[in-house]
């Protein structure tokens, strides 16, 4: 039965023909990396490796599929024939450990620099957090420090599941958990770091085109975890960024009903507050 | 002996059993793969579980009690799956949008839900509240909005029980089933979720439409569960042969008047603080430390305490509560002096839903209603509804604090977090006795020094 061997060869062509599809297909690839051009580009860096990793395991795997189905169709089951023995062969045997060995060791050392320019602490830029992000099940807790430029006051923003920063602008986050391990991830930044309870970790990026992003937990944490989406919104400049941050503040601020005006002004109508319109894209049939 | 025929039969048997045995991998194999792991389909659409309390006032009247399960279903639908909205029901579209297909108000025939409109895309129904609830909310608060889903026991605070029509955090006046909340008020839950608890922000996982779906259905699970209630209450002063005619329509009808009523001004009575909210100076945030500490009376500490770290005198002691959550450790020796001291207890820290609870640690600076100084003057002024935290203001005096007193209180509450210090060593403040006796003489408008509440 050697025409097994062309089951093997077939499906080992459709797998590496799944991947030379996805690479033109953007529905199937990696989500479109936003960390390119920027000036810490850690998702450039992250692809080049992922890239790397890929095309040798990929080689790998075409060479070891080729062999695979040529000693199926060289070597069919034949009636009659004696098995024999061997002890095997040193030398192959020796080829066959040191090539991978060599292969991982040099992935070890040629991935050194960009694990330490994303996560060393060293590395980390010198200024002072953007904001802290903590984890919590099943939402990202997200304070800004304020004018004060300190946590822990008054004047601290309280955003949930929901963080603004400025396109190529490094950022430094302080990530933590209050309960279960989460994991902070930002797929379209390549971005992904664990947050554990009882430690801050810190978490520095930037970003190269405005946009809305996703924010993801990465740690399966408990029963409502797909629950723990939040967006990463990226401003065009500081200004419209400033813009956020001060309506964000008014809203946590707000010492009236919405709609309704300082008791001052006398005017208070709280029927103003009453149920907003149905939503615009909602209409009866 | 010959044993060569039977080794032979029996390889040939088990030759023939692998076969077999392929053959029927194989195909349980291709049946597996062509159906998929289809998700869990119940039988049969599950029916509504009535709450304890309202079927309790009927326990010993089973016509009764059929009576008001006909009517209600007659009202509402029969089933958690078959939706019907009387008219007049308090909702956007008349409730169109609370699934993707409703009963009509007459016969058994259903009616599609709205569709969604986009430009270059042709018209899709929309998901419906329903749906949406059941793949996001069911888990916890359960099929009929009990609060009683599968993950609702691992939680504490539990989920919310939608029967009753009472929610905690509302910005209208009243308290109980009268505070309704607003649409505002239930966007924002489900936007920002609820600090301190497991309700998430649904902000990044649902979309506007949907967010109004979902509230639409929460909504209906509420006026379904308020009507039966009502019903329920009319029907323990209805003997068992006059189910039929003492329970007729028109008593339906007033029922569905009454409960929708409720729901229909709320937005006419939020709360807008009479005075502005003043500047959180140093005097301010004393006054309100004072306040909180007893000044006019009032004891915030008795419940969250001192140190404001939610562990007050008046309030039951960790032990005891951790006990009650989570049945305790039965390697503590203590187990049977707290049980006596957890059931004496128990009407005093529990909320109306029979679920114990905790005030709140102040010192954390997480506010399960919103931090925004709006959303805690609503706390302090209007309390929270179906907890023993009270009311605080009264536009007519008394005992209770100003609207100026309460911003105190706020901008005091405010600050606590991030000025520990505050309370560091705080002591009550006790009244001289000539002043409280006057403050308690007993006059129009101040209330009962015995129901006074702590705060
Ligand atoms: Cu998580």
């Amino acid at each position: 039965m050697r025409y097994w061997s062309l089951l093997f060869l077939v499906t080992a062509a459709l797998c590496v023909g799944s991947f030379v599809y996805a690479m033109f297909d953007p529905n199937w690839w990696l989500l479109h990396n936003v960390s390119v051009r920027s000036p810490l580009h850690f998702g450039a860096e992250i692809d080049r490796l992922t890239m790397l990793v890929l095309a040798i395991t990929g080689a790998v795997f075409v060479l070891t599929m080729l062999a695979l189905s040529w000693a199926l169709w060289k070597y069919p089951a034949s009636p009659g024939r004696v098995a024999q023995y061997s002890h095997g062969n040193h030398k192959l045997e020796i080829v066959w450990t040191l090539i991978p060995a060599v292969i991982l060791v040099f992935l070890a050392f040629y991935q050194m620099g960009s694990w330490a320019d994303i996560k060393f602490r060293s590395r980390r830029p010198k200024s002072a957090p953007l904001a802290q992000v903590t984890g919590r099940q099943f939402n990202w807790l997200v304070r800004y420090p304020g004018v004060d430029g300190k946590f822990g006051t008054t004047d601290d923003l309280h955003v949930i599941n929901n963080l603004h920063i400025v396109k190529d602008q490094a950022v430094l986050i302080d990530l933590k958990s209050q309960d279960v391990l989460h994991s902070f991830f930002l797929p379209q930044i390549r971005l992904k770091q664990d947050a554990v309870p009882g430690m801050t970790i810190p978490v520095w990026f930037d970003v190269d085109t405005p946009g809305t992003y996703e924010l993801v937990c990465a740690e399966l944490c408990g029963w409502g975890h797909y629950k723990m989406r939040g967006l990463l919104t990226v401003h065009e400049t500081q200004a419209e960024f400033n813009e956020w941050m001060t309506s964000a503040l008014a809203e946590q601020n707000q010492t009236q009903p919405a709609g309704a005006t300082a008791p001052d002004a006398q005017a208070s109508d709280p029927a103003t507050t009453a149920t907003d319109p149905a939503s615009s894209t909602v209409e009866r049939s | 002996m010959d044993l060569t025929v039977p080794m032979e039969s029996c390889i040939r048997e088990t030759l023939r059993v692998t076969l077999r045995f392929r053959l029927a991998f194989v195909a349980g194999f291709l049946t597996w793969t062509v159906s998929g792991c289809n998700e869990f389909q119940p039988q049969a659409p599950l029916p509504y579980a009535s709450d304890k309390a309202t079927s309790a006032k009927l326990a010993d009247k089973p016509k009764v009690q059929a009576r008001v399960s006909q009517l209600v279903s007659q009202l509402f639908g029969p089933n958690t799956e078959e939706l019907r909205v009387p008219p007049g029901a308090p909702l956007p579209e008349a409730g169109a949008r609370i699934a993707s297909q409703v009963l009509l108000a007459e016969g058994d025939s259903t009616k599609p839900g709205p569709v969604i409109h986009e430009a270059g895309k042709p018209d899709t129904p929309i998901r419906g509240g329903l749906g949406l609830y059941r793949e996001h909310c069911m888990h916890c608060h359960g099929a009929s909005g009990d609060g009683n889903g599968p993950t609702a026991l691992f939680l504490w605070p539990r989920p919310r029980d939608f029967r009753t029509g009472v929610y905690k955090f509302t910005s209208t006046e009243g308290t109980g089933v009268d505070s309704k909340p607003t649409r505002q008020d239930l966007k924002r839950t489900l936007l920002d979720g609820i600090d301190n608890s497991s309700m998430s922000s649904f902000a990044a996982v649902l979309t506007p439409s949907e967010i109004d779906q979902v509230l639409d259905y929460i909504v209906f699970l509420s006026l379904r569960g308020e009507v039966e209630t009502t019903l329920a209450t009319l029907g323990q002063d209805v003997s068992e042969d006059d189910a039929e005619t003492d329970l007729s329509e028109d008593v339906a009808q007033e029922a569905i008047d009454l409960v929708f009523g409720r729901w229909t001004n709320a937005a006419e009575r939020v709360i807008a603080p009479p005075s502005a909210r003043p500047e959180a100076t140093p005097e301010s945030i004393e006054r309100g430390k004072q306040l909180y500490l007893g000044a006019k009376g009032l004891q915030c500490f008795g419940c969250h305490g001192l140190d404001g770290k939610g562990n007050g005198e008046s309030f039951v002691d960790y032990r005891s509560f951790v006990r009650a959550v989570f049945q305790g450790n039965p390697s503590q020796d203590k187990i049977d002096e707290l049980k006596d001291f957890a059931e004496k207890n128990s009407k005093k820290w529990a909320d109306d839903w029979g679920q114990p609870l905790r005030p709140a640690n102040l010192q954390a600076g997480r506010f399960k209603g919103g931090r925004r100084p709006i959303d805690l003057y609503w706390r302090v002024a209007k309390g929270i509804n179906g907890t023993p935290m009270p009311a605080h203001f009264s536009s007519s005096g008394g005992s209770l604090l100003t609207s100026d007193e309460v911003w105190d209180v706020v901008n005091f509450v405010l600050a606590l977090p991030s000025e520990k210090s505050l309370l560091e060593g705080a002591k009550a403040v006790e009244l001289a006795p000539s002043t409280d006796t006057a403050n308690n003489l007993p006059s129009a408008g101040s209330p009962d020094p015995s129901q006074q509440p702590a705060s």
